[in-house]
């Protein structure tokens, strides 16, 4: 208990103390897990759109797959990434082992599914007769497209902080394919897992705070834009 | 009103699993007239106004629209954009009413000021303005239908396809709402295919009316004509009420 | 109709259960040398260490016990030669036997034999010591010595151990918190810091291994068969070739700040954020990294990325099984020896410890019975043990 305390008071002096390798940490956190949301945004909001609004074969497969993908444990993806990029194998000639790109591909592999995913189930809660209602309005079907996803806004944003969530707070795997190296892969995550194994529990709580701060305000910026989906 | 036709129907036939729905063998449709479609539910009366506005593929026959003849390919988006339905079950979008309304306006590169001085004469026009700034999905049944009109007439469609569009309403909204079909038809030279239920409505409103039944056009003819003296004995029951349904 | 043979062990088991002369003779079949002839005589000088003194007469660093041996058994006969109890103790002035290589080998090899085991050393103290958590570095737990040795002690003392596998930093935190029964760590300094604060108790030593310097074959810093590991460490800088630093405040971390302290690298001191008084040290430069994480994925990491590391030689003989191309290109500096000690947690300031179970581990831990264990392990696998006895009473029965 008074290691707690003293931890969560220590943890708001080193968070004011300006300290550059803390601030290099957070940085790093997000930047590396902004970047892996952007991609998985990318792909998964038109993934996750097409699936929700067109019928194709092997349409089941890949929802069987998505689904499996949303729950996948992230650190058998980061198993999967590292064996991808070890120096042994097949993409070992890009040279992304323990860098920030290795740790984008396996958070972008990890978020995608839950993007999609979500994204789907928001899109297929919109009416069904919505798209052929904006086809009679003139609406080009990519017109369509974008003001069903309007529509499904709030779900919509809910997929993106649901993949957000997982890659901020992951660690086994950027651990894996990140190897945690001081000022060029070390995240907030595995900063606190290192912390605690030397014994600084005061700093470990005090990267907890930080991540839990951090993941709130992203997750407030999100709610907002969600907000205004009732204006 | 002219007798060029702006739709020509042959032989068009729907079928959902296997079952034929609709099955047009000749269905002309002239430019500037009122069309009523009757019929007892189920008869295919929306499935073939959904066929008027390109939301179907046939899975026979040949559809016409002004020059353009349907074929496996797409519509050209200039003359999809050219009609509009008002559905028996208007969807609104999560958005205020003004925004409802200003939809195909703004799909159509549409914007500022000019939007609005329309969108507030549409909702005018409906009885609406006193509800422009409403969330949408808060409105009674008979609002969304009003609100679902008013955001077809901004578009100033050249065919304007009517599902059951008072349905809902209660007797002072049917006359105005009628009155604004007549209004549109007579001052736009706006082409409407109205579906009702009612024989009553087709009667006041329709240069011509036509009987649906079973996915079949059982007659068609001057609404006078059609209720006076209709040369199908079906036609004759359904307009007395006998038609069992 | 028995065999010979079984009615011998029948005999033998009989003779055992009744506590019979049998088990109180002698079991040590090897005799040892009663007196040697010294080819030469050296005195100790600053900064020499038995291993260093080995290394300049026998070309071998692991035959240092051989030169303590020999001395000792000198010393009953002249004391003019030194009496030496801790292998890591000698002191300048000493005089030290050196046999001939031949004697050297033979005493070798008794001092690696199991020294005479009487019977109330295998006698269990307790039979109900219960759950015992056992907070240690993560080389005993990845070298496989705790699996091999820990049923005994299970089975002797009724006990269950959970072995928590951290960094020697951690293992001491838990130590303080209570959250250990007993700590097995390797990083002299804080250990002695852990006793003199109150929190741990009866300290005592259990074994060493050393450290090696691991890289690429094709070691481009040039280092392969240097014996000055401050030398070694300069080039990898001087090169700059990629060093991976477990960076994790562990015993070995702890050890190569020491390493690179010795060189005349400039270092950057980086204060902890917690502890002002608390500072690491690192060279400068990108081809060093910090990794912060234990010793198995230390290895992977600079096996995967052909870089130079410091590892125990246990975990890094444990992980040639598994196949890796990093090879030992530096060993055999005295600076590189690593010894371990057990210390139980003080049950004064945390009443709720196993304070029994951590005694009876304490001794079963030193007993010469577990370090004859000690000794044997990993030999079958690697043809050289992992870690060296080294308990008080393992280098009593050995003299
Ligand atoms: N998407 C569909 N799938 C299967 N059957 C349908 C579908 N849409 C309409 N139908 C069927 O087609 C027939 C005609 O429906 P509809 O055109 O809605 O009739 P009406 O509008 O005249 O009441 C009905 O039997 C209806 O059940
Ligand atoms: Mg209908």
């Amino acid at each position: 208990m008074d290691d707690l305390i003293r931890g969560i008071i220590q943890a708001f002096e080193i968070i004011f103390s300006l300290n550059p390798a803390l601030y290099e940490v957070i940085w790093l956190s997000l930047s590396v897990s902004g970047i892996a949301l952007v991609f998985s945004t990318v792909l998964g909001i038109p993934l996750g759109a097409a699936m929700a609004l067109t019928r194709f074969p092997g349409r089941q497969l890949m929802t069987a797959l998505l689904y499996t993908g949303m729950g996948f444990p992230p650190v058998v993806i980061g198993l999967f990434v590292y064996l991808m990029l070890s120096r042994s194998g097949p993409a070992g000639q890009l040279g992304w082992l323990f860098t920030p790109k290795a740790m984008i591909v396996a958070q972008t592999i990890i978020s995608f599914p839950l993007v999609a995913g979500f994204t789907m189930a928001a899109v297929m809660g919109v009416d069904p007769h919505l798209r052929r209602q904006l086809m009679s309005l003139g609406a080009t079907p990519w017109q369509a497209t974008v003001t069903i996803l309007l529509e499904a806004k709030i779900g919509v944003i809910v997929a993106i902080v649901a993949g957000f969530g997982a890659i901020i707070s992951e660690v086994g795997a950027v651990m894996l394919v990140g190897g945690n190296i001081e000022g060029k892969t070390r995240v907030l995550t595995t900063a606190i897992v290192l912390e605690t194994q030397k014994g600084n529990f005061d700093l470990a709580i005090a990267l907890g705070l930080v991540l839990l701060l951090l993941s709130f305000l992203v997750n407030v910026a999100l709610l907002r834009l969600q907000g205004k989906a009732f204006s | 009103m002219s007798t060029n036709s702006v739709y020509k129907l042959h032989n068009l036939t729907q079928t959902y699993n296997d079952r034929t729905v609709l099955n047009i063998e000749r269905l002309n449709i002239f430019a500037g007239e009122i069309l009523a479609i009757v019929g007892p539910s189920g008869a295919g009366k929306s499935t073939l106004l959904r066929h008027l506005n390109f939301l179907e593929r046939p899975a026979s026959g040949s559809l016409k629209f002004e020059a353009f003849h349907l074929n496996g390919e797409g519509v050209p988006l200039n003359l999809r954009r050219k009609i509009t339905t008002v559905f028996q079950n208007p969807v609104l979008l999560t958005r205020s009413v003004a925004d409802n309304v200003a939809y195909g306006l703004k799909l159509r590169g549409k914007s500022g000021d000019q939007v609005k001085q329309i969108v507030d004469d549409a909702l005018d026009l409906v009885g609406l303005n006193n509800l422009t700034h409403t969330g949408a999905r808060t409105l009674s049944g008979g609002e969304a239908q009003r609100v679902a009109l008013a955001r077809a007439l901004v578009i100033q469609p050249a065919v304007l396809l009517l599902d059951e569009p008072t349905a809902n309403l209660d007797p002072y909204n049917v006359k105005l709402i009628e009155n604004i079909i007549t209004q549109v038809n007579r001052e736009q030279g706006t082409t409407i295919v109205i579906v009702t239920h009612n024989i009553f409505q087709a009667k006041r409103l329709a240069h011509r009316t036509a009987l649906l039944l079973e996915g079949r056009l059982v007659e068609i003819a001057e609404t006078n004509t059609f209720f006076s003296n209709p040369s199908d004995s079906r036609t004759k029951a359904f307009i007395h009420g006998e038609m069992v349904y | 109709m028995l065999s010979y043979l079984q009615k011998m062990v029948l005999v033998v088991a009989l003779l055992l259960l009744t506590g019979g002369p049998l088990t109180s003779a002698p079991t040590h079949a090897q005799s040892s040398p009663k007196s040697v002839a010294c080819e030469q005589e050296v005195v100790v000088q600053a900064d020499d260490w038995l291993s260093k003194i080995a290394e300049k007469a026998y070309g071998d660093v692991l035959t240092y016990p051989a030169i303590a041996e020999a001395t000792n058994l000198k010393n009953a006969e002249d004391k003019s030669f030194a009496q030496i109890e801790n292998y890591d103790l000698i002191e300048v002035g000493w005089k030290l036997c050196l046999p001939s290589a031949a004697d050297a080998q033979t005493l070798l090899d008794f001092a690696l034999a199991a020294p005479e085991i009487t019977p109330s050393d295998s006698a269990p103290v307790t039979t109900d010591v219960g759950r015992l958590v056992l907070a240690t570095t993560t080389s005993t737990e990845n070298s496989g010595l705790l699996a091999a040795i820990l049923p005994d002690f299970e089975a002797k003392y009724g006990a269950s151990v959970e072995v928590i596998a951290v960094g020697t930093g951690q293992a001491i935190e838990l130590g303080e918190n209570g959250d250990a029964d007993v700590v097995l760590v390797h990083a002299r300094d804080r250990e002695d810091a852990f006793v003199e604060a109150g929190y741990g108790v009866n300290r005592q030593d259990v074994m060493y291994n050393d450290f090696v310097i691991l890289g690429p074959e094709t070691d481009p810093a040039g280092i392969k068969g240097m014996t000055d590991v401050a030398a070694a460490l300069t080039q990898i800088a001087e090169t700059n070739s990629l060093f991976i630093s477990r960076g994790d405040d562990s015993g070995t971390h702890i050890k190569e700040q020491t390493l690179w302290q010795a060189t005349s690298l400039p270092l950057d001191e980086v204060k902890d954020l917690e502890d002002a008084k608390k500072i690491t040290y690192k060279p400068q430069g990108d081809w060093y990294q910090s990794i912060g994480q234990g010793m198995g994925a230390t290895l992977t990491v600079a096996d995967e990325q052909q870089a130079y590391t410091l590892s125990d030689r246990a975990t890094y003989l444990a992980r040639t099984l598994e196949g890796i191309d990093l090879v030992i290109l530096v060993e055999g500096d005295s600076r590189l020896f690593n010894p371990y000690g057990v210390i139980a947690v003080n049950p004064e300031l945390h009443p709720t410890v196993n304070a029994k179970g951590a005694a009876a581990f304490i001794d079963w831990m030193t007993s010469l019975e577990t370090q004859q264990m000690i000794s044997e392990f990993g030999v079958a696998e690697f043809g050289q043990p992992l870690f060296v006895a080294d308990s008080v009473a393992w280098n009593a029965a050995k003299q």
